[in-house]
């Protein structure tokens, strides 16, 4: 059993834009509960992080707010994708994809000699 | 340009934190109803599906502390809240806090009044030109003294003398007036390089009988019209003629409105240590 990691900020972030991107308006339960099930369970969010994350992205223009109605008919507040948001979801994704790359020349030397 | 917004965010979010709060709780409470739903449809009881909901949801208080940490700018808002909380002590304690502004009060004003008398007098250089080649006497020297620092020239280029002078007063074409009197050797004005107004400095050979007026003097008493060279005034009934009024804009550490020559009576009175120097020292060619 693989053990259950904290989640930690800036990727959190980059996690509920993405989230965001590829299931469309959400409210913040749904958005936890779907980086639990994306992560298969290696993360363990505390649902109550998620929050001020959702914040900071609104601060920054990245997603916009609005009460709804979800699909039991519940009151909930839905988060949505703005554009700059997405092209903040792209770069953020990239960045995060090239270091990775660079890492694994690290950690898998031995590739490299043949 | 993210940053940037951010943080105007977070300052508009100082403000309207009563709404905040019930829309804040609005959506846990939400949340934690649509968790529970999820729990009874895995075939949890209501009680024990709330209970896990709660439980991942985190503490409340943390959860509300941290929103609202992200929300505003804590180090103001716990600023302002520090200075209301301070400001009802003092207000609960009025002996305390009038002592307490008395001594401010108190402290605040002598530090500045010494430190206005220091700057005027000491921090800011007097207004004359090249200042720094300016000396004055620590001391009062007397008249023998300052005849041997006038033979001085490969030190000073100019040396002048002053004494302060008594209340006198003087009349001019019917205006009468006391003023402050001042006794100066020739080459006085020369020495602080300050040149006067009207007419000349004392003569080396000037007669005692003669006076400089200041520039506001000589305005009050004539009405700053024609030459007041050559006019005649009285000083405590004894004549006078101005040979030269200062310049208008003159400042002089002892303020004097009427000056005569200063020069050794020949008497005892010349031992006396009454006379302050001002010298310029020579320029040193480069």
């Amino acid at each position: 059993m693989s053990k259950k990691s904290d989640v930690w900020q800036g990727t959190l972030a980059l996690m509920v834009l993405k989230t965001l991107e590829s299931m469309g308006p959400l409210h913040g339960y749904g958005i936890a509960r779907r980086i639990e099930t994306i992560s298969g369970d290696r993360l363990s969010v505390n649902y109550g992080t998620i929050y001020p994350a959702l914040l900071k992205l609104e601060q920054e223009g990245a997603i916009t707010s609005e009460w709804g109605v979800s699909e039991n008919n519940r009151k909930a507040k839905f988060y949505k994708l703005t554009r700059a948001g997405q092209k903040l979801a792209d770069q953020e994704a990239k960045e995060w994809q090239a270091a990775a790359d660079t890492l694994a020349l690290f950690l898998n030397p031995a590739k490299e000699q043949s | 340009m993210r940053t940037l917004r951010r943080w105007a965010m977070r300052v508009r979010g100082m403000f309207g934190r009563g709404r905040a709060e019930q829309e804040f709780a609005a959506e846990l409470e939400s949340h934690l109803a649509m968790h529970t739903e999820d729990g009874i449809r895995a075939g949890l009881s209501e009680q024990e599906a709330r209970r896990q909901a709660r439980i991942k949801l985190g503490g409340i208080g943390e959860n509300r502390e941290l929103y609202f940490e992200q929300r505003g700018l804590p180090l103001l808002e716990n600023l302002a809240r520090d200075a209301a909380y301070s400001l009802r002590l003092l207000r609960a304690n009025p002996s305390f806090t009038a002592v307490a502004v008395l001594s401010l009060a108190l402290g605040i004003g002598a530090n500045t009044a010494m430190f206005s008398l220091v700057n005027a007098a000491m921090l800011r250089p007097p207004p004359y030109p090249d200042a720094d080649r300016l000396l004055h006497t620590v001391r009062d020297v007397n008249m023998p003294e300052l005849e041997s620092l006038g033979h001085t020239r490969h030190a000073f280029s100019d040396v002048a003398g002053w004494q302060s002078g008594a209340e006198r007063r003087i009349e001019f074409q019917g205006k009468q007036e006391w003023v402050t009197t001042a006794r100066v050797t020739p080459g006085f004005f020369r020495t602080l390089r300050v040149p006067l107004g009207q007419g000349e400095e004392f003569a080396p050979n000037a007669s005692e009988q003669t006076a400089i007026l200041s520039h506001a003097l000589w305005h009050r008493m004539s009405g700053g019209f024609g030459d007041a060279a050559g006019q005649v005034v009285s000083i405590d009934g004894q004549q006078y003629t101005v040979v030269g009024v200062t310049a208008e804009r003159l400042w002089l550490p002892e303020k004097a409105d009427v000056f005569v020559p200063l020069r050794p009576s020949g008497t005892a009175g010349d031992l006396g240590l009454n006379t302050q120097v001002i010298a310029r020292l020579t320029q040193v060619a480069p």
